[in-house]
């Protein structure tokens, strides 16, 4: 090899370099240097540089387009036991917000008429504030074991037909709390099963949630225990209005409060953020970092938020609009806290 | 799913030149996905498959391969995503994933010594059909030679040039120093000149 074949190896060999600025400045000036005389050379850094810059275009090979319905397949088997699966949205979701509505509004009144011994004042009852929460260590835990056991029942029923047992604070052992919890579950998933199956038969209807259901529900899952100690600070209503507060927001924020009590309450606010997304967020924006944290932390206990990113879609929202992923991010926050 | 809206919402796979930084927008999915929602899982592996599939599909040259390599990637995912750590990319983490299941397969099959060469690709649009036949051809030895190469340096040309990803991105995909990213490329694109050499002037 002559001294000039030389040269051009070397040059050609540090192509790549030369081309993403690599070379110390003396080589660089060499290469540049050689190129400028050497027309072998110069043809061959620019065959280079255009393979290079091909590469970044070649035709790319489509998968089957089933392939994720493969992956989901494969997942179902791989977890036998899957989450519940998003039903099509539609009349359901005018159900679910009605037996919602009633929820909030209504029921509980109901059944705290029935069953005079959980009564109480209404605010006070469903909101029992972070302090009353602290006078009753064991209380926290009966939360969670509750949502742990029936949770993703209850919150089926939340959506179809009956309430969730109301978020009383109760008194009792957390291990009690637990076997009740344990027994009330077969009951529940029953329920749930039969609701869901009204559900498709398109025969349900808000009006199927008697007063006497619902005491009958709540005393499977709950019997009544002694009223909790009275909260030193009274919760504001949940549908107490504020200043220039707009009638949605105000809905999602005793949504809000009332999830903060009982994780199955995420069922409803899940809903709420598939119909009024905006509503959903702008609530949420207006709570203070303490309540904000409080919901968080007993969500965060519960049954994972299922499917909420596909309800969404199939709600027709727009894809990433700032509501949608304002919500999301709510969502989010609630399976993994964000660090304080 | 076009290439730019797949550049959008995986960002690694960004223009090289300018490397914008851009949010994660996997993010929230990706934490919903943790805590066992299937939707939200299944909307990233929407976003992602096409992406995996190519990667597979060059690294082992085998449809059929790819397509197990996609599913493999994907199952896998799920069942570590609780450990997943969000300072890696999702996009990232997957591409990872898939490149692992792409050596093992390299490796436990004898396939690496005669990875098949796919069909003659379309050749770029927008260009006259003079252009476009000497584009192809091009292509047609860009496929070849990149089949040629040897695994370590096919898997850097491919996620540098063919998927354009940061050097960073590569780096911990590949589990290699950002410097080792480098001068891989650049011993695997040199090994590529040579082959094309052989090409251009016979």
């Amino acid at each position: 090899m002559s001294s000039s074949e030389k040269i051009c190896a070397r040059v050609r060999a540090s192509f790549s370099e030369f081309l993403e600025e690599d070379l110390a400045a003396e080589e660089r000036r060499e290469v540049e240097a050689h190129l400028a005389e050497c027309a072998g050379c110069a043809e061959s850094f620019a065959r280079f540089r255009e393979a290079i810059a091909v590469l970044g275009q070649l035709s790319r090979p489509e998968p089957p387009a089933d392939l994720p319905d493969r992956i989901d397949r494969a997942l179902d088997r791989l977890e036998p036991v899957s989450l519940p699966r998003a039903r099509p949205a539609g009349r359901r979701r005018l159900v679910q917000h009605a037996v919602a509505a009633m929820l909030v509004g209504g029921i509980i009144v109901g059944i705290i008429r029935v069953v005079p011994e959980v009564g109480g004042p209404l605010p006070a009852r469903q909101a029992a504030s972070p302090e009353s929460r602290e006078a009753l260590p064991a209380a926290k835990d009966e939360f969670a074991a509750m949502d742990r056991a029936i949770g993703p029942a209850a919150g089926a029923l939340m959506g179809e037909t009956a309430p969730a047992p109301a978020p009383t604070a109760r008194s009792e052992s957390a291990p009690a709390i637990e076997e009740k919890a344990a027994k009330a579950a077969p009951a529940y998933r029953e329920n749930a099963e039969v609701a869901r199956a009204r559900d498709d038969d398109k025969r349900v209807a808000a009006s199927t949630v008697t007063p006497h259901a619902a005491r009958e529900m709540l005393k499977q899952a709950a019997p009544a225990a002694p009223a909790a100690k009275k909260p030193d600070v009274e919760e504001p209503s949940y549908y107490a209005p504020r200043d220039g507060e707009p009638g949605g927001a105000r809905y999602a924020r005793g949504l809000l409060l009332a999830a903060r009590n009982h994780a199955s309450w995420i069922t409803a606010v899940r809903d709420l953020a598939l119909s009024h997304p905006g509503d959903l967020a702008s609530a949420w924006a207006g709570l203070d970092a303490e309540t904000r944290k409080g919901i968080l932390a007993v969500w965060s206990r519960a049954a994972p938020v299922p499917n909420l990113a596909a309800d969404l879609a199939r709600a027709g929202k727009e894809a990433g609009s700032p509501a949608e992923q304002a919500v999301i991010q709510i969502f989010a926050d609630a399976i993994h806290p964000p660090a304080p | 799913m076009s290439r730019t809206e797949e550049e959008k919402i995986a960002p690694t796979v960004a223009s090289r030149e300018t490397a914008p930084v851009v949010v994660d927008q996997d993010g929230p999915l990706v934490r919903l996905a943790c805590g066992g929602d299937r939707e939200a899982f299944r909307r990233l592996v929407e976003r992602h498959y096409r992406r995996v599939y190519h990667i597979a599909r060059r690294m082992l040259g085998d449809p059929q391969a790819a397509e197990d390599i996609v599913q493999e990637t994907f199952l896998a995912a799920f069942k570590h995503l609780p450990g997943f750590e969000a300072r890696a990319r999702f996009s990232t983490w997957i591409t990872t994933i898939a490149m692992n299941r792409c050596r093992n397969h390299l490796r436990s099959a004898a396939v690496s010594r005669s990875a098949p060469l796919s069909a003659d690709p379309p050749a770029p649009a927008s260009a006259s059909p003079e252009a476009q036949a000497g584009a192809r051809e091009l292509a047609v030895h860009l496929e070849r030679a990149l089949a040629s190469l040897s695994p370590d340096q096919r898997e850097v040309i491919l996620l540098r040039d063919v998927e354009g990803l940061a050097y960073d991105a590569i780096a911990e995909a590949l589990d290699i120093e950002a410097g080792t990213v480098k001068s891989r490329l650049h011993r695997a694109r040199e090994a590529m000149r040579v082959l094309l050499e052989g090409v251009w002037s016979p």
